[in-house]
């Protein structure tokens, strides 16, 4: 059964429309979109519901991790969604339907992030593998480019 | 733009605004208050029964989206939970117009094909006829709500 989970809140020491286009303007995407310590390879975005979008996140070691999703819904400045899942052949690969929310809080932005997972493994398989600290490092990337 | 982001839309311009008629119930609800919300016009529903009646559906089609069964009874949709103050009043709406952002997000995620399939028992159709008709539901009973509105403020 479905279940849509709150990933995390993580406020952004940046306006909301800032934000916004640090996840839609790919010059800026690349910037953050990745752990501390790795880079962006590759990035190509068609910025419309129904688009497609394919990220190659690089390892300090040189390892590619690649990662192909959707967009559903692009409401500038308030939410994104999409759906991604790996690209590559792995086992249980099934895309997770992503919902971005930005809010304004003062001139900083509050980021809500929620997943909506297909089952109860995928549930776990994603919560325990690290995501939560994963995105956190992302988004100390994206306010340190921010500020 | 795909087919269910485009319902999607539709589904959250009846609520917020953005739609054809220019008529959305967040800005037809400016200004109600949880007395006038409550009170009854005649024997027509209040507009607080009406709100309620509006989101039953997206509630029920909300849940299969989660895969969960299509369960729904027309003899319970107008049970809107006892409103007695501005604080329940403003509870019910902003569950009202959280859940229809979860649904509009849920519905723009669906495969187009999933559309066409039916969405529980063969009588109630498909994904698509449930949807648009979720759509009709609530352009109908937001036209009661301005009635009823109207018909109070020309009474003050």
């Amino acid at each position: 059964m479905k279940e849509r989970v709150k990933i995390l809140d993580h406020i952004i020491e940046a306006e909301q429309a800032k934000v916004y286009h640090a996840w839609t303007d790919l010059k800026a995407f690349r910037q953050w979109f990745c752990p501390i310590g790795f880079s962006i390879a590759k990035a190509e975005m068609d910025l419309r519901p129904g688009g497609f979008f394919s990220i190659h996140m690089k390892s300090p070691e040189g390892e590619i991790y690649p990662t192909r999703g959707e967009y559903i819904s692009l409401e500038s400045p308030t939410r994104i969604v999409y759906k991604d899942s790996w690209d590559d052949d792995r086992a249980d690969n099934e895309p997770i339907l992503t919902e971005v929310v930005l809010s304004a809080v003062g001139k900083h932005t509050r980021i809500s992030l929620y997943s909506t997972f297909n089952s109860e493994e995928q549930k776990e398989k994603s919560l325990t593998s690290g995501v939560v600290a994963g995105w956190k490092m992302f988004f100390e990337n994206l306010n340190n480019i921010s500020k | 733009m795909p087919l269910p982001s485009l319902i999607a839309d539709h589904i959250k311009q009846v609520y917020v605004g953005g739609n054809w008629t220019a008529v959305n119930l967040r800005d037809t609800l400016e200004g109600v208050g949880w007395e006038m919300a409550t009170k009854k016009v005649a024997s027509f529903h209040s507009i607080a029964e009406l709100v309620y009646h509006m989101n039953y559906f997206v509630t029920v089609v909300l849940k299969v989206l989660y895969d969960e069964p299509l369960k729904g009874d027309d003899a319970v949709s107008f049970d809107c939970p006892p409103i007695n103050s501005q604080t329940d009043w403003k509870a019910l709406q902003k569950r009202v117009f959280e859940e229809v952002e979860e649904f509009a997000v849920l519905v723009a995620a669906l495969p187009e094909e999933q559309l066409w399939e039916l969405i529980g028992d063969s009588k109630y159709g498909t994904y698509y006829r449930n949807l648009h008709g979720i759509i009709e539901h609530c352009h109908y009973h937001l036209g009661q709500i301005v009635l009823i509105k109207n018909y109070f403020l020309q009474d003050r």
